[in-house]
């Protein structure tokens, strides 16, 4: 497993995805589990979205370490897992400042999967100098490469739009309602967004990375289909920009996915 | 990465992930399931608890056809024959007998369900020709 025979590397990505897998399950499938745990969170369903979107973050990136499992490790994944979980690490640290440490659960287990996720990339030997590609996201494909322009252009403007009016988001859905704890959810979602900008210039440099136009595929795959379980469900309470960005995501990603499967 | 030599059919086999994914997750969720069963002409008031954990199971189902779906394209065409087979049979079960629940007296009021079923028959009909698994044909 993971194109190593390192018993360690194996034992601390097999945690990880664990972890990971378990946190994306109860977080898309079981949120009522999680709101039980912290009594500042209201059961409502601008929990629910937010719940959602950081568990399927999580299952993302279990798909990253399965997708390692057969293929070998790759630089790529820790330059977008590491500074992920970091930021989550920092987020709920500020999460627990706020409500008083209601739960310092996560915080332990977040911790804990960034040390391994540290300890697998150290052992492996992966270097820390990232030699530049003869090209733009290492391809010569025209196509791929504005995609991939697009692709940072939708995570600047994500993290650009939050800086410069943090509620926004919630504004202008009308599905969801403003709280103390839905505004740190945005926050959170900014920082998963400032790790997938670092995994894009990561790739601009070195190349397209196949685990995470791979997770970046799944993860525009299932975006989509909740996208449509929403547009069903709350036809007249959505958020036009939110799916505009959805599913342009989608194109932009299934294109990169699909010009370049061959080579991962 | 993607075994799948056909063209038309990775287009199938994608569709297809999409469409079980969008079902898996509208069964899954308490909230989505609610609407789902409501647009099938069922009172909100009779959905409890129980109805929901039955449409998640059958949610995860359709999640686990999804993976299925994606498994078959990372994988050689030929290794996929068993599982297009028995979704071919089991689209072509589900498709009659949602036509014959929607023709009935107490027919349901929403067509999709029963169009999406018969769109999943065509569809694997198509992907099951083209990668030669008909007996009897030879690619």
């Amino acid at each position: 497993m993971f194109n190593t025979d390192d018993k360690l590397i194996q034992g601390c990505m097999f945690l990880a995805g664990l972890i990971f897998f378990a946190y994306g399950a109860v977080m898309m499938f079981n949120t009522d589990f999680m709101m039980e745990r912290y009594p500042t969170f209201e059961n409502n369903q601008t929990t629910v979205f937010f719940l959602n979107w950081f568990g399927a973050v999580s299952f993302v990136a279990y798909v990253g370490i399965l997708y390692m499992g057969f293929k070998g490790l790759d630089r790529g994944f820790f330059a977008y897992a590491i500074p992920v979980v970091l930021l989550q690490v920092i987020w709920i640290i500020m999460s627990n400042a706020q409500t008083g440490e209601e739960n310092i659960t996560g915080l332990v287990v977040w911790i804990i999967l960034l040390a391994l996720l540290v300890i697998s990339r150290v052992r492996a030997g992966m270097p820390f100098t990232y030699d530049k590609a003869s090209s733009a996201f290492g391809v010569t494909d025209k196509t791929s490469q504005i995609m991939g322009y697009i692709a940072i252009l939708i995570s600047v403007i994500n993290i650009v739009s939050y800086v410069i009016d943090p509620g926004g988001f919630i504004r202008q859905t009308p599905y969801l309602e403003s709280s103390p704890q839905a505004e740190h959810a945005v926050l959170g979602i900014t920082m998963i967004n400032i790790a997938i900008l670092i995994s894009l210039v990561y790739q601009y440099r070195v190349g397209f990375s196949g685990v995470l136009i791979s997770m970046g595929a799944v993860a525009a795959t299932m975006f989509l289909a909740a996208l449509m379980v929403g547009s069903v469900t709350n036809p007249e309470s959505g958020n036009p920009l939110l799916a505009i960005f959805i599913i342009l995501n989608f194109i932009v990603l299934m294109t990169i996915y699909f010009r370049n499967q061959s080579n991962f | 990465m993607i075994k799948v030599e056909d063209t038309i059919s990775r287009v199938i086999i994608c569709f297809l992930t999409l469409l079980f994914l969008f079902y898996g997750f509208m069964f899954t969720g308490a909230e989505s399931a609610t609407a789902f069963i409501e647009r099938l002409g069922v009172d909100s008031g009779n959905i409890d608890a129980n109805h929901l954990q039955m449409t998640a199971n059958l949610g995860w189902i359709y999640i686990v056809f999804a993976i299925a779906f994606v498994a078959t394209l990372l994988a050689p065409i030929e290794q996929s024959t068993v599982f297009f087979r028995m979704m071919l049979v089991g689209s072509f079960i589900n498709s009659i007998r949602l036509i014959i629940i929607y023709m009935g007296a107490d027919g349901g009021a929403n067509p999709v369900p029963m169009i999406a079923s018969i769109l999943v028959f065509v569809l694997m009909n198509i992907l099951y020709n083209r990668s030669g698994m008909r007996i009897g044909v030879t690619m």
